[in-house]
Order: structure tokens, then C-alpha cells, then sequence
């Protein structure tokens, strides 16, 4: 998905996408149920207070947890 | 929440937008405060500070027409929650400016009559009002412009 079909979707301008993607805004909590309802995921899995952990840090816990 | 509505505008660069803020805001101080605190007998000077006026007229005009300058007096309803609180920041510093200037010339006024100041006559008065009329339309603008933090190139 693009940047501007992502913005079509959920009504915004893509510019502002960018700045959600580069973390220089915190949206609405309307604007981030929206963005989560078009990837079909909770909101918390998009947005978070704090930073989120590395991709391989997750992955390497999910290993530790299941395995 | 957006609609697909487009304006017509003048798309211009941040750089652009910042450096043509400049020239206005420049042009208004030095044609417009230049014409009111001179009196001038028509010659080259007077001349030169018309020009300088309509310098600044136009390049307010052209920044009221750029992307900076339609975002400033687009509907609410058609600008996203990021743009609307940008415009709002701007709006709030300009009319905080503006105070301040109003504010100032109170005092300018009520010192200048006890102190014997210079205090301007009808003609230099209206220079100043239109000086202050342009900075109100020009400013949004110019602040939306100097506060863009979009990467060069972002659509």
C-alpha cells in the first residue's frame, strides 16, 4: 500500500502519513482507530508511548517463549 | 475530514515561500514605515519607496496565492488534524505579533504626546494601517512556510 492510498483511505494527507512514519506526530486517537481498521490490526500494534523494541528483539522473545 | 477539492494555488517550495516572506516583510517595514516617517516631495526617493511598496504588495499577493497562503484560509473541514493544528500554531503567533505591534504603537502614541515624539500625521497613518493590514495577510503564511518540517520533495 502507498503512502496516498494509505492517506486516501483513512482521510488525511499523505504528508501527514510521513510524519506518522517518521514519528514527528502523534495522531487523534480517532485518526490512529482509523489507520488500524485498514490494516485490520489492534491499535497498540501501530502506536506506542514509548519506542518499540527491534523487529529481531521481538522475534528472538517470541523464540524464547514458544520454543 | 479531506475532500478531493483542490484549489488553485501557486505550489512553491518551503525555500521559496521563506525567502518571498522575507522580501515581503521587508518591503512592507522599508516602503510602507520609510513612506510614513519621510515626508518626500515627488523625486527618486519617493520613487524608489513605491516601488518598494509594490514589491511587497505583490509578493504578499503571491504569497497569499502559494500553497502556504490557501492552506491559511482553507476550511476546516478540508484541511486533516496536523494541518488544522498547524494553521491554528500559526494563527495564535500571528495574532500574538499583531497584539504586540498594536500594543506598541499604544504606547508609541501615548508617549510621543507627552514626550514630543514623532507622531504620524492622517496621510502616514493610513501608511502604517495598510503596513499592518498586509503584515496581518501575509503573516499565516509566512509562519506555515518557516515552520514546514516536511522533507523537500514530500507530496
Amino acid at each position: 500500500m502507498t503512502r496516498r492510498e494509505l492517506a486516501d483511505a483513512v482521510g488525511v494527507n499523505p504528508q501527514t502519513i510521513g510524519f506518522l512514519e517518521r514519528g514527528e506526530y502523534g495522531p487523534s486517537l480517532a485518526l490512529a482507530l482509523r489507520i488500524a481498521a485498514v490494516f485490520d490490526v489492534p491499535v497498540e500494534a501501530l502506536f506506542s508511548l514509548g519506542p518499540f523494541p527491534a523487529l529481531g528483539e521481538q522475534l528472538a522473545r517470541l523464540h524464547r517463549e514458544f520454543l | 475530514m479531506r475532500n478531493a477539492t483542490r484549489d488553485f494555488q501557486i505550489m512553491m517550495p518551503a525555500s521559496r515561500a521563506r525567502a518571498l516572506s522575507v522580501v515581503v516583510i521587508l518591503s512592507l517595514l522599508v516602503g510602507y514605515i520609510g513612506m510614513a516617517a519621510l515626508t518626500l516631495e515627488p523625486g527618486p526617493l519617493d520613487i524608489a519607496l513605491t516601488i518598494v511598496k509594490l514589491v511587497g504588495l505583490t509578493g504578499a499577493i503571491l504569497l497569499f496565492l502559494s500553497n502556504y497562503g490557501q492552506m491559511s484560509q482553507r476550511p476546516e473541514s478540508r484541511l486533516d488534524e496536523r494541518e488544522a493544528q498547524i494553521r491554528n500554531r500559526a494563527y495564535v503567533l500571528t495574532h500574538q505579533m499583531m497584539v504586540c505591534a498594536l500594543f506598541a504603537a499604544f504606547f508609541w502614541v501615548e508617549a510621543a504626546g507627552k514626550l514630543g515624539w514623532w507622531l504620524p500625521d492622517a496621510r502616514a497613518a493610513a501608511e502604517m494601517i495598510t503596513a499592518y493590514a498586509m503584515a496581518s495577510m501575509a503573516l499565516p503564511a509566512a509562519i506555515l512556510a518557516w515552520r514546514d518540517q516536511s522533507p523537500a520533495g514530500e507530496a
